[in-house]
């Protein structure tokens, strides 16, 4: 069975440069939303297993997405994937319980890296 | 000049928000190691520009706004184009803090500030813009346009008859402060053809 | 390196040496690796002289902690530094290369800072790149001497049409930024009428403010063109003199003392002060300024 993953990135082209990152054979299904709200309403669907988040966003920001996804406690495992490389950005989004951060651009040796290292995919999988 | 150079459509608008999303970030980033401090993103404006739109864009600052300004050429693989960092009055005391900068009301070490933040957000966001792109940029000598003036007063009419120019604005915020560093990455409408055929590269790679 | 690189190399080295720019390789400890012509003719010291030396103790003089972090900087942040003439001087202390008819004894210099990195990418060393900007900071500083006089030319008092307190500030500071640079004598010559607000009070606004302007264009008569006439206050009257001295100053304010004496509506009885100033040239205006009027009262 694929595996729902979520990409929500205001960026139309930083969404279709994380999707080409990911391993070719990982069988995901992949949503993908434009801000924080819609992306909350597609993890509570139960539609996001993994959930590649963007900090910079227009009506939800990332940390607002990721405080909520904290606090209520929503199942999905959450990569922050960002343009802002502050050091105070990773510490914040860590302590919002985001698993990973990774830099952008992001490239497919980095995604498969973290996908291993947190067990999400196998390394024979892929 | 083509019309079709001059076209900007979503897509390419996106593209070119992202290729900035990720330079300013870096850029940030190296400001914030310098002042210690977190510095607030926002989302970067992208727009064709006519000449007479130019002090107009800048749009978080008040007309009445005094400002420092430096500006700065870069080309390369026949791009070109001109970066400008403007500061506000108020920005200079909150970097002089944060620096532990003493005597922050001479004009000398004001220019310091200046010139070594232009240094830190032009440098980087170019390098990191141009990267992306697989480019590389030569960058003029940085000058200074005015120290506290109006903005209104700041852009003397160019000798060069520029009609439109692709403008990328970033507006970052120190956090907890008032000041706000305002920089502006305009690309002649020569470039943007040439740009637009990189950013394809970039979506069929 | 291949016979035929060695052969385009060998030019570049003539031409590295023979431009007109100074070129150095510094370690990041500011020990000299590579020193051109420019750099030779200009600091005096011969590459074999500069080369493994310290930059720091080649220019005794040199503003070590700033220097320092700069190469700092140009090494951790990995982007090239600009620094121009404006914001220092200069970074090396060169001569003028016109000795004689130069306005400075020194090269103003534009420098860039530009990390170099090992096969491992690592910034090991830092090249100082240093162009003239002797001429560019002249043509700059007549522009701005121009444009700051008409910048200022809308901010006049009302009754005197002489320069309002605000324009009077800027004026000075301008003035005194080219008195500093050009080494020639300034002078403020000061006028306050001491028992103005008696006469207000007696008389009226009204008729102070007609009498200083009876009093103005009075005084015009006897300007030079280059004498900046000023209000600071309701009851005050400035000059600035412009090449003046302080001996030839008193000239001056004896001339004006005189005319205002002598000025038909004197019935007022007006009383007058005068007070000259030298202005410092390594102070701000502004810093001296309160003190000045502190001195008046």
């Amino acid at each position: 069975m694929p595996t729902p993953i979520l990409i929500c990135d205001d960026s139309a082209f930083a969404r279709k440069q994380m999707i080409r990152a990911l391993p070719k054979s990982w069988d995901v299904e992949v949503s993908q939303a434009s801000n924080g709200e819609e992306a909350l309403e597609i993890i509570r669907a139960g539609k996001a297993e993994v959930t590649f988040l963007d900090l910079t966003m227009p009506v939800m920001d990332g940390y607002e997405t990721l405080s909520i996804i904290h606090s209520e406690d929503l199942p999905t495992m959450v990569i922050v994937v960002s343009g802002d490389i502050q050091p105070e950005a990773m510490q914040r989004v860590k302590k919002l319980g985001a698993m990973e951060f990774i830099r952008k651009p992001i490239t497919s040796e980095k995604a498969k890296e973290t996908l291993v290292t947190y067990g999400i995919v196998q390394e024979g999988e892929i | 000049m083509t019309s079709q150079a001059l076209d900007l459509n979503e897509e390419y608008r996106d593209i070119y928000q992202e290729l900035v999303n990720v330079a300013m970030g870096r850029a940030a980033d190296l400001l914030a190691r310098l002042l210690d401090t977190y510095i607030i993103l926002p989302v970067p404006k992208v727009n064709l520009l006519a000449r007479t739109e130019l002090a107009m864009t800048l749009a978080a600052l008040d007309k009445n706004d005094r400002v420092s300004a430096v500006c700065q050429g870069f080309s390369g693989d026949r791009i070109s184009g001109e970066a400008l960092l403007l500061l506000t009055d108020a920005t200079f005391p909150d970097l002089a803090h944060l620096l532990g900068s003493e005597s922050t009301g001479s004009r000398g070490n004001e220019l310091e500030l200046l010139m070594d933040t232009a240094n830190v957000l032009i440098g980087a966001c170019l390098k990191g813009f141009a990267e992306q792109i697989d480019v590389e940029f030569a960058q003029s000598l940085p000058e200074v346009l005015g120290q506290h003036r109006k903005v209104d007063g700041l852009f003397d009419q160019p000798a060069i008859p520029w009609e439109q120019a692709l403008a990328i604005e970033v507006t970052y915020r120190l956090e907890n402060k008032e000041s706000t560093f305002e920089l502006l990455l305009l690309f002649t409408s020569e470039s943007i053809e040439i740009l637009n055929n990189k950013i394809n590269f970039l979506l069929e790679e | 390196m291949s016979e035929s690189a060695l052969a385009d190399f060998h030019p570049l080295l003539d031409v590295l040496h023979a431009i007109d720019v100074g070129i150095t390789i510094l370690e990041l400890d500011g020990t000299v690796k590579l020193w051109n012509g420019f750099m030779s003719h200009n600091s005096g010291f011969p590459a074999e002289d500069a080369i493994g030396k310290s930059i720091y103790d080649l220019f005794p003089k040199i503003d070590k902690p700033w220097f320092e972090r700069k190469i700092k900087q140009t090494c951790v942040l990995k982007i090239q530094a600009f620094v121009t003439w404006e914001q220092r001087p200069y970074v090396l202390f060169f001569r003028n290369k016109r000795p004689i008819t130069g306005q400075t004894e020194f090269m103003y210099q534009n420098a860039t800072f530009i990390p170099l990195s090992d096969i491992r990418g690592d910034i090991t060393q830092v090249a100082l790149v240093i162009y003239d900007a002797t001429q560019a900071a002249a043509a700059r500083h007549e522009l701005e001497d121009a444009k700051s006089q008409l910048e200022l030319m809308g901010t006049l008092d009302n009754d005197t049409l002489f320069h309002d307190p605000a324009s009077f500030q800027d004026i000075l500071e301008v003035e005194r930024q080219r008195a500093q640079r050009s080494d020639l004598p300034l002078t403020v010559a000061h006028f306050k009428f001491t028992n103005a607000q008696e006469i207000i009070e007696e008389h009226g606004t009204d008729a102070w403010a007609a009498y200083m302007q009876d009093i103005a264009t009075a005084l015009k008569q006897g300007l030079r063109t280059t004498d900046i006439m000023a209000r600071p206050d309701v009851d005050e009257l400035a000059a600035i003199l412009v090449s003046t001295d302080k001996e030839k100053s008193k000239v001056f304010a004896q001339r004006v003392a005189g005319t205002i004496k002598n000025y038909p509506t004197t019935s007022f009885g007006v009383q007058l002060k005068a007070k000259l100033h030298s202005v410092p040239t390594d102070q701000s205006a502004y810093e001296w300024w309160p003190t000045l009027h502190e001195q008046w009262r």
